[in-house]
Order: structure tokens, then sequence, then C-alpha cells
């Protein structure tokens, strides 16, 4: 217990409090230093950034300066101020509602919870549909099905969703089909942001239900025979057995489930990368890649308050369930 | 007893015969989701054995099969030339060595360091085992990128980024949670 202890407060106790106090300081401002440039037409006086007095400043204090918890409301993050600005100056809701999509955080916001919620519930119910129904086939096919089941799951996300990219392209075979079916030649499913978000979410149904059907199909073994042969007896057909044997068996899996499945579309990034969707659909682990991603100047502060802003967000959303979790948790010890 | 008993089994199974409607929907059900599900690596596989040109045709789709382009470019209806370009220019080999290395390793140690904690916590009389797994299940939920600025800084200062050692180690605490918890449930 002591090693997987140490390496969780090394690893990842440690690092949060890390992005933390990083997340109160900001990059130093430049030092300027004036500079004579002289051409045989004379000489004239321009300012720059003094090279070598920012390296010792960087070097003496690598953290920055302290900024305090400004990063968190300026315009990338919380913007209070200009949520403000745009409730007052703007007269409508809708023109409101254009300056909050502007603002890059709750752009991320917006489309990290649409995806989560929409990707969610779709994940639980195909994979029990489809846990269901390779449960009734017969015992020598199951094997290689499941085996296709669940390659969407095994093949890394990227990689996943580099094949559909290609395969949505205008110049892909999907790509090419719904153009010929819209007779439009100028559909393009990476165009418009509805689209981008479309195409996002299905592949996310796609790539997590098997991670749902494996769990439910393992869970639907241990369904015990006695009231199934009971309720047949009683001559309930085959959805009323499902609806009031097997799902009230199977509720505690869904739960599971639920949370893991949350707890995976909330850090959706590798398909926003795969798809190059950025510039319709970005979420938080976007935000906090394109901060980094850069390696001369990298906005460590800036990434960090995004990375504390997510957490907090996470542990909002996932409070009901967790607390869930807890108590029967708690009881069975 | 044992007669009763054949009989009952026998009623049942009789009763959960499948209606042959529902045979039918289910088996249209499964095709089409395997097609979803493989479909797309199916069709990547065939295109990656023909030229550019095929893979992405405006002409006709068809031609990632007949392979049009790549009869013309290469003479033969099949190439390894995508594959070649990989390993040998993309240096493929590279990546899947390293990729190996830093799979075995933090399977290793992860099942190694999960097995010790599951156990000592499955078996724990002590409340505080409770308060470990839950803040596992909470470390579990965040986005493992949030934590990237954390290491990057303090690994920028003591020099060790980007080698294998620290991928492995890092990659083996992101997994505690989730490795404690599943073996947690096995003891």
């Amino acid at each position: 217990m002591l090693p997987t202890c140490v390496a969780m407060v090394l690893f990842i106790a440690i690092p949060i409090v890390s992005i933390f106090v990083q997340s109160l300081f900001i990059e130093h401002q430049k030092p300027t230093i004036e500079i004579e440039i002289c051409d045989p037409f004379g000489c004239k006086k321009e300012i720059g950034v003094d090279v070598e007095a920012y390296a010792a400043m960087n070097k003496e204090k690598p953290l920055g300066r302290f900024n305090g918890f400004k990063t968190y409301i300026d315009r990338n993050h919380l913007a209070f101020k200009e949520l403000y600005e745009g409730w007052s100056n703007s007269k409508t809701f809708s023109e409101f509602s254009r300056t909050f999509f502007n603002l890059p955080f709750y752009k991320a916001l917006i489309f990290t919870l649409t995806y989560t919620l929409f990707v969610t519930p779709f994940v639980i119910c195909l994979g029990f549909i489809i846990a269901l129904s390779i449960n009734a086939l017969s015992q020598k096919i199951k094997g290689p099905t499941i085996f296709v089941t669940i390659l969407p799951m095994i093949v890394t996300p990227l990689m996943g969703s580099l094949v559909l990219f290609w395969m949505i392209d205008a110049e892909g075979i999907i790509g090419s089909t719904i153009q010929d079916l819209f007779n439009d030649p100028y559909l393009s499913l990476k165009a418009s942001t509805k689209l981008t978000w479309i195409t996002l979410i299905t592949y996310g149904i796609w790539h997590h239900s098997p991670f749902a059907f494996i769990v439910f199909y393992a869970a639907l073994q241990t369904v015990p025979q006695d009231p199934i042969e009971a309720a047949i007896i009683d001559g309930a057909d085959r959805w009323q057995r499902i609806r009031h044997v097997v799902i009230p068996h199977l509720y505690p899996v869904a739960v599971f489930i639920a949370l893991i499945s949350m707890m995976d579309n909330i850090r959706v990034f590798e398909p926003i990368l795969g798809f190059s969707a950025e510039a319709s659909a970005q979420s938080f682990s976007w935000l906090i890649y394109n901060d980094l991603r850069n390696i001369e100047v990298m906005n460590f502060g800036s990434a960090a308050s995004t990375s504390i802003l997510t957490i907090i967000m996470v542990g909002i959303l996932l409070t009901p369930v967790l607390i869930k979790t807890w108590r029967e948790f708690g009881e069975s010890r | 007893m044992n007669l009763e008993n054949q009989d009952n089994k026998n009623m049942a199974t009789l009763a959960d015969k499948k209606s042959k409607k529902l045979l039918i929907i289910n088996s249209i059900f499964i095709i089409t989701w395997l097609v979803i599900a493989a479909f797309p690596f199916i069709w990547t596989f065939l295109g990656s054995f023909k030229v550019r040109e095929d893979f992405f045709s405006r002409s006709d789709w068809w031609y990632v099969i007949s392979g049009f382009n790549t009869i013309i470019e290469t003479g033969g209806r099949y190439t390894l030339n995508a594959y070649k370009e990989a390993w040998i220019e993309g240096e493929f080999w590279y990546a899947a060595r390293n990729t190996v290395i830093v799979t075995f390793f933090v399977v290793t140690i992860s099942l190694f360091l999960g097995t010790l904690g599951g156990y000592a916590l499955s078996r724990s009389p002590y409340r505080y085992a409770f308060w470990i797994l839950i803040t596992a299940l909470v470390f579990r939920a965040m986005p493992h990128i949030t934590l990237v600025s954390g290491y990057l800084f303090p690994f920028f200062q003591l020099n060790i980024w980007g080698i294998l050692p620290t991928t492995i180690i890092v990659l083996v605490a992101i997994n505690q949670p989730f490795t404690l918890w599943l073996l947690y449930s096995f003891f």
C-alpha cells in the first residue's frame, strides 16, 4: 500500500499543488531597452527587448512574477469583466450569447458539456443493447463478434479518429457519399461548427460504446437464472423479463459505467486533434494543450489556471455520482 | 425430483426459444453494428496498399478496391510503398521500440504496485483505507493533461524531461488509481 500511496502523492497530489502555485504567477514583463540603430542616413532610436536582462530575470525567478488570482479572471479564463461589459452593452439575449461564445473558456465549457451529456447516455444505451444481442447469439460466433465489437476501443483514440477523419474527408468515402446524397459538392463535415460537433459526438459514441458493452456483457453473465425462470413461468415476455429482472440487477453496473465514461468524456482531447477540429470545437484539455504546445513560449500560468478550473468543473459535475458511490461503498465496508 | 427438474428446464428453454421475428431483428442489429465497428479499419487496411490518389479519390471511391491509379503508377494492384515509407522514412521502428519498452515497464510496475496496494487496502480494517480509495477515485476523474503543466515545470528545472524513465514513472502514477480500484475488488 505504501508504494502506491507514495506514487499517487508524489505524481498526482504534488503536481496539483504545483499547478495551483504556478497559476498564481505570470511570465515576467519583458524589460525594454533603447537601442540606437545607425545606418548611413543617420541614427534612429528603437525600443527593443533586453534579452539578457530577461534571461537573468527568468533565472532568478523561474516562475515569473506574482499575479494572484488575476490570471483566473482575465479574458482567456473566467473573463468577468468581458462578461459584465457584454451584458450591459448588448440589448438582446442573442447578442450577449455571441459575446459569451467568443470567450475561449466558455466556448470550451459548452463544447465539453455538450459532448459529455450527449455521449454518455448514448454509450450506456448502445452498449446495453449490443451486450443483450450478443448474449443471445450462439456460442460459436460469440468470440469473433466480441472481438470486432471492441475494435473501436482497443485502437488508440488518436488513430481511430484519424481513420474516420480520412473517411469523412471530401475525397474520402463517407465525405463524398454524403455530398452525393445531398447533391451538394461543397458540403463538408469539417466546415460548419454544427456538423463538426455532430461528427465528434458520433465518434465519441462509436469509440466508447465497446467499453460499456464489455462491462454490461460481463455483468449479464452474473444475472441469476432463478428469477428469470420464475418470470417465464409467470408468463412474462422477453421485454418484461429484461425490464423487471435484468435491468434492476444491472443498475449498479450502469452507475459505474456512467461514472467512468463521464470521467473519460470530460477529458476529450485526441478526437479534436485527430479531426483537426480545434477551430470550431475546443475542450478544456485542448485549451491547456494550446498553452503548452509552443516550447519557446509556454504559458505555464495560463495553463495552470485552466487546469485548476477544469479540476473544479470536474469536481462539480461528478459530485452527485461520487456521493452515491461513497454511500454505497461506505455501507459495504 | 430429478425428473421434475428436467421438466422445468425443458419448459424454460421452450418458452425462452426466440421468436423468428426477434431473431431476425437481432441479427440485423448485430450485423449493422459490426459493419459500423469494423468498416473503418477494413477500409484503411485496404487503402494502405494503394497509392494516395486511390485512397483519396474524387472520381470514384471504388478505386480503393480496384486500385486504378496504383496500377498506373506501380504496375501492380497492390503496393507496399506506404509501408516502406512508414518504416524507413517515418522511423516507425523507433516509435514502435519506444512504445514496447514503455508498455512493458508500465504494465509490470503498475501491476506490482497495484496488487500490493489493492490487497492491503481491501484487508485493512482501518477507516483511512476508505479515504484513500475515495481519493483515488477523485484522482481518476481528473483529465491527465491538467497535470501536465504541473509536471513540465519541475521537470524542466531538473532537466529530466523527454526521456523514457520519466515517461514510465509518470504513466505508472497516473494509472495507479484505476489499477488500485480494479484490483481492490478482486481481493
